[in-house]
């Protein structure tokens, strides 16, 4: 059963129909409401290892994320982001001022039920500092465009070890995407590849 | 041979004297002049400096009267962000709302100062050229402009659940479009890179790429009165590179992610194929990565003509060492000899 909904779910997500995946996760909620997370999740994961392999289109992974995040506002409009007792996460578009990304991963972790805390995009590194220690942001999600932006989060490592400021790094972005060994020359701590690795990468960091 | 015969030769199938080589030397000049970013580009005069001087150190088969992407935001109203290391970003959307698409007006390619420093550069290339050294100028796509002129995910919106103002749009930045790489052409420009990344697969869903993008294309390219090249921006190509032949242009990129083998052999003689080096890892190579690299193209895709060696993205980053790129002239000198 789950598995032809996960399906029936991902069709109706990749033809961006928002009345039919609405109509799924309604009807299941209605069965298990703790289920709706885990299908969301495993579906918004297999789009995006399929766009990474590009046999989806970004549109698809924007749509899906996009779609899902408005269909769980109106399944929990309250209490949803508080299931679990997650540490503060925050997103941000770094230096550059290309914010699709961060908005991507973004909508796929609020569907997935874990809270975010958008920190906006062209943040300087002084002034993303400032927001971390005003959110107290113990994991930091960095999404850039430009290969001068993601080789500023070095920088912006430095910065916060310089403080004595414990954080967490996942990077993202096309520069990641083109160079797999750029997030480790940066000294993040992990990188995805497609939005949806954000989830996994919290995960396995809260295990 | 001249660079402009290497390259014509190329893109028709024939055997020139080695593959040409088009570094994507744009803002890059900024630090050839030692200059920033932004005064580079307040003066014709400095980016022609500065492509005469790249053109000689690096042998480039090519000058770039092309600035950057946000100048056609500029045009309709809107503003750039600049950097002290990589290209200007597209300021905040012209678009907030459909009403602002109903009021948007085509911009007057004669009244945009930012137009009118391209068109000077044109035609003061074309002077430095003395014919012998092809110009590259460069339009936005009418159908990825709106990446600039209202946010990427607005857009796509737009696109998917409103085609009627999409289309609103698509016909003022159609007729803008055409105007302007006409303009481009008329003042000495030898091609027009129309640059599409939203026509890639890799962003766009096929679908929907039929039904919009495409047509666009194959509507705009041939109103441009001379070549034309798709640049996709690192996107990939291969899953439509048989509708990119349909659009007529003679030139396409190709993504670091594919194998410009395949692509070429998918052209079939009918289009040249251009790529398609890492850009971003580019950074961190040494001389015999560069040279490993240009080696590897010229097996995929060497053969025949038919190529042009150049970056996958369209911009040299600031990051790349001088003598990488050195070394990636030295290698295709060395081994591209037909």
């Amino acid at each position: 059963m789950m598995k032809s909904l996960k399906i029936q779910l991902k069709s109706a997500l990749i033809e961006f129909n928002s009345e039919k995946a609405r109509d799924i996760l309604f009807s299941l909620k209605s069965k298990n409401e703790e289920l709706v997370p885990k299908v969301i999740e495993e579906v918004l994961s297999e789009i995006g290892v399929e766009w990474e392999k590009g046999e989806l289109a970004l549109s698809h992974v924007y749509m899906s994320g996009s779609i899902c995040e408005k269909i769980v506002e109106e399944l929990f409009p309250q209490n949803y982001l508080a299931y679990n007792d997650y540490p503060k996460i925050g997103i941000v578009t770094f230096i550059d001022h290309h914010s699709l990304g961060k908005n991507i991963v973004l909508s796929v972790l609020r569907s997935v039920g874990i809270p975010v805390i958008d920190l906006g995009q062209g943040l300087s590194i002084q002034s993303l500092i400032d927001n971390i220690k005003k959110e107290r942001i113990e994991i930091l999600l960095i999404s850039v465009l430009m290969l001068p932006s993601a080789l500023k989060i070095k920088n912006l490592r430095e910065e916060l070890r310089k403080i004595n400021y414990d954080i967490k790094i996942l990077v993202g972005g096309a520069p990641f995407n083109f160079d797999k060994s750029l997030w480790k020359i940066v000294d993040a701590d992990a990188m995805g590849c497609s939005p949806s690795d954000a989830v996994s990468v919290i995960s396995n960091w809260l295990k | 041979m001249k660079s402009i015969d290497r390259v014509l030769k190329a893109i028709s199938y024939g055997k020139p004297d080695r593959i040409p080589l088009v570094h994507s030397l744009t803002f890059y000049g900024a630090k050839e002049l030692g200059i920033s970013i932004e005064d580079y580009f307040s003066n014709p005069e400095n980016v022609v400096e500065g492509q005469v001087l790249m053109q000689k150190k690096y042998h480039n088969d090519c000058y770039w009267g092309f600035y950057y992407g946000s100048m056609e935001l500029e045009a309709f109203g809107g503003n750039s962000i600049f950097f002290d290391d990589c290209p200007p970003n597209a300021g905040v959307p012209i678009i907030k709302s459909l009403k602002d698409i109903e009021n948007l007006k085509e911009p007057d390619i004669e009244e945009c100062i930012g137009l009118q420093k391209v068109l000077q550069t044109i035609r003061l290339l074309k002077q430095e050229s003395n014919g012998e050294i092809p110009i590259l100028g460069g339009v936005i796509s009418p159908f990825s402009l709106p990446i600039m002129q209202m946010g990427f995910g607005k857009y796509l919106d737009l696109l998917i659940y409103n085609r009627e103002m999409f289309w609103k749009l698509m016909e003022i930045n159609k007729k803008y479009s055409i105007k302007w790489a006409n303009a481009q052409l008329e003042a000495g420009a030898t091609a027009i890179g129309y640059m599409d990344p939203a026509l890639s697969p890799s962003i766009l869903n096929k679908d929907l790429f039929l039904e919009t993008g495409w047509l666009i294309a194959k509507e705009v390219i041939p109103s441009i009165k001379g070549s034309t090249a798709i640049h996709l921006a690192s996107g990939i190509v291969i899953p439509i590179i048989e509708e990119i032949l349909q659009t007529g242009t003679q030139i396409i990129s190709v993504s670091a992610n594919e194998d410009i083998g395949i692509a070429k052999k998918l052209a079939q003689s009918r289009m040249a194929v251009m790529g398609n080096l890492n850009g971003i890892e580019m950074c961190r190579w040494d001389k015999a990565d560069a040279e490993e690299a240009v080696k590897d193209i010229i097996k995929k895709a060497g053969k025949g003509g038919g190529l042009i060696i150049s970056d996958n993205h369209g911009d040299i980053p600031f990051q790349v060492p001088e003598n990488v790129l050195l070394a990636i002239t030295s290698a295709v000198e060395k081994y591209g000899v037909y």
